[in-house]
């Protein structure tokens, strides 16, 4: 196996979803490649960075925002309750269970049109569970960050290499490429700088620095240009 | 009399026919084909193949086209450029090799060029890298991987895998079937009645374009960074849409329901959609950073 095709086996190696003979084949060329096992390791690394990000709680304010854009396309009526009653009511409309979602619905619009008649107050909970749920997401994603980061470095000196000895014309196609997805980084960190917790724009960040290993480890391991 | 006449025509014709019994010798010393006046030089053969045979094509710059054919045998013509350039072949059983290998490092991109013309049997499982220029491949059914720098990759009547790499080249897939992958950065990508249940594309400044069905059960998965993504989908269709943006913008023309199938206007731009159209029966995900997203009936 060359380089070329472990690169085409990696992401089912890291998946496990390999026949045992590629198994033998794949662990081979690591063992003689100490390129291919560099960024085996750093692509591994990340993936088991990723999965053990914690499961992310909704915040009470995504629920209002929720309902605010469900009550815009007339799906729900407003409730006459207070914006916290509201928030409470969502909170327990959860999964697919639309026959008793329903009578929830039913009952609380009831018992928020009471308590408000009466003016009773229930405090918003959780607002510093929320921000200790988006600082640890947060944290997990400049983790996950900086293991791209570290493997963007390795292969960055050895493509510096390769491209010096490149034709002009195809090093400046490579160029402006690693130039775009530099910028869309820059945009997805931006974005997440200003709204940790967007998980899209998480994504698209990760997705961003993946694009750009991809990108560096074909220059590096390409027969062709 | 006669003979001085004779004599005499000779002299007036003798460049003429010397010039011709010069070129009747080129032709006759030369290879399977004489040199064109562009210099071209054409390589061509056949290689007789069993079943499910390997066709693997590396080039560094020209056009590749391959043809599927019922015939049991892998036709391959190519023409190079320049002498500076070989083509490499090794044949191993069922599996075809076929390579570019340039004499001399940083030749102009016309030295370089060789175009490729293959016929190969319809379930053939095709390998090509191709750096410049373009891909055309037409109705071949074992599955399918191209590679490519700044080459445009088109696929028609394909039925098979298809695991589609290109930096700056677009792509487009037309009438075919089977699991297709499709990754760029600043390519766009088409895809058009396909009858695929499981389509991935991706590109990072490029535009994807998806029009035709979407088939039960299928999966279909298309984003980009920016640029637009346009789906024009027939009114017999059925899919769930999950539509997402971080700063562009969503919109459908057609009309969606909410799971709970409560009708909504789905019209406004908004920063996602998530509806039902007609059962449902599809997954379609769409994703842009700051695109715009749009869903029209075709």
């Amino acid at each position: 196996m060359d380089c070329r095709e472990y690169q085409l086996l990696i992401s089912a190696q890291i998946d496990g979803d390999m026949s045992p003979a590629e198994v033998l084949e794949a662990e081979r060329h690591l063992g003689a490649c100490s390129r291919c096992a560099a960024v085996y390791n750093d692509l591994k690394t990340i993936v088991v960075g990723a999965q053990q990000l914690p499961p992310f709680e909704p915040s009470d304010r995504l629920w209002i925002r929720v309902q605010a854009q469900c009550e815009a396309d007339g799906l729900v009526r407003q409730s006459p309750g207070a914006p916290w009653l509201r928030m409470e009511w969502f909170r327990l409309l959860e999964g697919p269970r639309i026959a008793m979602a329903t009578a929830f619905l039913a009952v609380l619009i009831m018992v928020a049109s009471v308590m408000t008649y009466r003016g009773i107050h229930t405090p918003p909970q959780g607002p510093s569970r929320d921000s200790t749920a988006e600082i640890q997401a947060a944290n997990e994603v400049r983790t996950a960050e900086q293991h791209y980061l570290d493997a963007i470095d390795s292969l960055q000196r050895i493509t510096e290499s390769r491209m010096a000895q490149m034709d002009p014309s195809l090093k400046s196609i490579l160029e402006d490429n690693l130039a775009t997805i530099d910028y869309y980084i820059d945009k997805c960190r931006e974005s997440v700088k200003n709204d940790p917790s967007n998980a899209l724009a998480q994504r698209y960040l990760l997705e961003a620095y993946r694009k750009k290993v991809d990108l560096l480890a074909s220059i590096v391991h390409s027969d062709v240009f | 009399m006669f003979f001085n006449s004779l004599k005499g025509k000779f002299e007036v014709l003798r460049p003429v026919l010397l010039a011709a019994f010069s070129c009747a010798l080129v032709f006759c010393i030369g290879d399977v084909s004489p040199l064109s006046a562009a210099g071209n030089d054409r390589f061509e053969k056949r290689f007789p193949v069993g079943a499910n045979p390997t066709v693997i094509v590396t080039n560094d710059n020209g056009v590749v086209t391959v043809r599927g054919t019922p015939r049991n045998e892998v036709h391959v013509v190519a023409t190079k450029r320049s002498s500076s350039v070989e083509i490499d072949t090794e044949a191993m059983g069922n599996r075809l090799r076929f390579d570019t290998h340039l004499f001399e490092k940083n030749m102009k991109p016309q030295e370089r060029t060789v175009d490729y013309v293959l016929e190969v049997p319809e379930k053939t499982s095709l390998e090509i890298h191709n750096v410049g220029g373009r891909v055309r491949v037409d109705g071949v059914n074992g599955g399918l991987s191209i590679d490519a720098l700044n080459s445009s990759i088109e696929l028609n009547d394909i039925h098979g895998s298809m695991i589609l790499r290109s930096v700056s080249g677009n792509m487009s897939v037309a009438r075919s079937s089977g699991r297709i992958e499709a990754n760029s950065i600043s390519g766009d990508l088409q895809f058009t009645d396909l009858s695929s249940q499981s389509v991935d594309g991706s590109t990072t400044s490029g535009n994807i374009s998806f029009e035709g069905n979407f088939y039960d059960n299928g999966r279909y998965t298309l984003s980009n960074y920016s640029g637009f993504i346009d789906i024009a989908t027939p009114a017999d269709s059925s899919f769930e849409l999950d539509a997402r943006s971080v700063k562009g913008s969503v919109q459908s023309e057609i009309p969606l329901k909410s799971k709970a199938h409560t009708p909504f206007n789905p019209t406004i731009m908004r920063q996602s959609l998530l509806g039902i159209y007609n059962d449902g029966a599809a997954s379609v995900h769409l994703s842009s950073f700051s695109g715009k997203i749009r869903i029209r009936k075709k």
